[in-house]
């Protein structure tokens, strides 16, 4: 048996999203309880079919414990690996080998978190790391600055190119009716916004919103019994190369080049292939980063790459067009969002900003200080 | 391989009791690799054949985040990842001695504050002069 195996073996038909911006009076819970009913109303499948349950929040430490309680449901598969926004990519990965392997049949990832009308407490659960905490670093921008800081440094990005990232984000969120942020912005205000942690402003974070998402993964001889159109999963992997920053081994190069590397593997393509890119951009870097790692582009000219509109409507490679934790959504954890775009692309569903005859898309997640990078390709029935 | 006692304390107190007492050290495996944070086993191999060395202090940055902060609370500080003489990164707050601003590639000095009822903690000098360290 090797990873290849499990390619194909299962489909999302139900995906939905509830509660994106700032819902005041509303718990984590009852955001993804909602976007869980949507998501099965989405799939045609009834609560009672769930069998398998990979549920994460901000706020509970015990989350598929409390999620199943929730929903009155008693899985018989439960996962809850947690590398922080990319945890729902890895979790896909094991409902995937879950169904495959027959522990379970219907598998629901879940999420759900309150982080805006909560105060801002988008770190929820997550421990500060204890030897850095002693430098008073902004945690978790000043981890991406020193990234982007090193890549400025090796490969002469400027903060112009950061920008570039940014504004195509804001160009695609005014594209999308469900983006918290729907306003476009021009380089020039972008590169006055306010510094945190230098080289980023305020406006190369990700924003800080509220949000639940669910996704409905079945296996594939069953994916034409629900939903509309099945998105497959062809390949997916996860890899880590530190907690905190400064135990990264090259600030420049992220783990996405092992998780990205074998999931083309699983799913026999590679970079050129991808017809939709969703990269987790928690901040401007990742998505220069991540463009450089998954092989879009070469080490190095991720800035260059984003220039000029590359990325942005209308330009030759649209990347993030559902606006991205930049201009979307982000409440603490945004990889479950990040793989619904995917999805609804294949299914033609992204009315203004679909990509025309997507078939195979790719969606990245990063968790920690750009610590967990987890990839996951999914394509059309074509594509089998 | 040398037999790891649960006696005493972790590396951890360890290296916090030798930083309070005024020095800086880190471990060194047998394979004359030396890493950091402390721990009980060197990262990577495993192996828990390592010992305590005096560090240089010798550092140069690797990278570098100037965090913008109100004068009244102390003004802008600088975070950074300087990189060991001896190879280990870490995480550190610069202290500049002169007005030439940090850069990433610029030497660095460690040196240890100590804080009254609380431990000493590690800082690193920016801008002294050649000769003055």
């Amino acid at each position: 048996m090797s990873a290849e195996s499990l390619r194909g073996k299962a489909a999302v038909v139900g995906v939905a999203q509830a509660g994106i911006g700032n819902y005041e009076g509303w718990q984590p819970l009852e955001l993804m309880g909602v976007a869980v009913q949507r998501a099965l109303e989405d799939a045609g499948i009834g609560l009672h079919e769930i069998d398998g349950l990979c549920a994460t929040t901000g706020s509970h430490y015990f989350a598929n414990l409390s999620a199943a309680e929730y929903l009155g449901i008693q899985p018989s598969f439960t996962s809850c690996d947690m590398n922080g926004g990319s945890s729902f990519m890895s979790q896909l990965l094991q409902g995937v080998m879950a169904i495959e392997s027959g522990l379970c049949k219907t598998v629901l990832i879940a999420y759900g978190s309150n982080a805006r009308s909560n105060g801002g407490n988008h770190a929820g659960l997550i421990e500060t790391p204890e030897w850095e905490q002693l430098y008073r670093p902004r945690i978790p921008v000043t981890g991406y600055a020193l990234a982007a800081a090193r890549h400025m440094h090796e490969y002469g990005t400027t903060r112009e190119q950061l920008a570039e990232v940014v504004v195509a984000a804001r160009a695609w969120g005014a594209m999308n009716p469900e983006a918290f942020v729907q306003e476009k912005v021009d380089l020039e205000t972008v590169l006055a916004a306010k510094m945190v942690s230098d080289p980023l402003s305020v406006m190369d974070c990700c924003l800080v919103t509220d949000g639940a998402a669910a996704m409905v993964l079945v296996a594939k001889d069953r994916a034409k019994e629900y939903g509309k159109q099945a998105a497959y999963v062809l390949g997916a992997s996860s890899a880590t190369t530190h907690r905190q920053i400064d135990q990264m081994p090259d600030l420049t190069t992220t783990a996405a080049v092992q998780s990205g590397s074998r999931a083309y593997q699983m799913a026999g393509v590679q970079a050129s292939d991808i017809d939709v890119i969703q990269l987790y951009d928690a901040f401007s870097i990742n998505v220069i980063l991540f463009l450089e790692d998954l092989g879009f582009c070469a080490k190095g000219e991720g800035g260059a790459f984003v220039s000029a509109g590359r990325i942005a409507p209308g330009g030759e490679r649209p990347v993030n067009t559902n606006g991205g934790g930049i201009s979307c959504v982000h409440p603490g954890m945004y990889g479950l969002f990040c793989m619904i775009e995917a999805v609804r692309q294949l299914r033609g569903e992204c009315g203004d900003r679909q990509i025309p005859s997507a078939e195979l898309a790719l969606a990245h997640g990063n968790g920690g200080t750009l610590s967990s990078q987890a990839t996951t390709i999914f394509g059309t029935e074509a594509c089998l | 391989m040398v037999e790891q006692s649960l006696s005493g304390h972790g590396p951890w107190a360890e290296y916090q009791a030798r930083l309070n007492a005024g020095q800086l050290c880190i471990q060194q495996g047998g394979d004359g690799q030396f890493f950091f944070y402390p721990r009980v086993i060197a990262p990577g191999s495993g192996s828990n054949d390592w010992q305590w060395v005096a560090a240089s202090g010798a550092a140069s940055i690797y990278s570098l985040s100037r965090i913008p902060q109100r004068p009244e609370r102390g003004g802008d500080y600088y975070v950074a990842i300087v990189e060991l003489k001896e190879g280990p990164r870490m995480m550190t707050q610069l202290r500049l001695q002169s007005d030439e601003l940090p850069k990433i590639g610029d030497a660095v000095e460690a040196f240890i504050e100590q804080q009254e009822g609380a431990d000493a903690l590690l800082l690193f000098k920016h801008g002294l002069q050649e000769g003055a360290r």
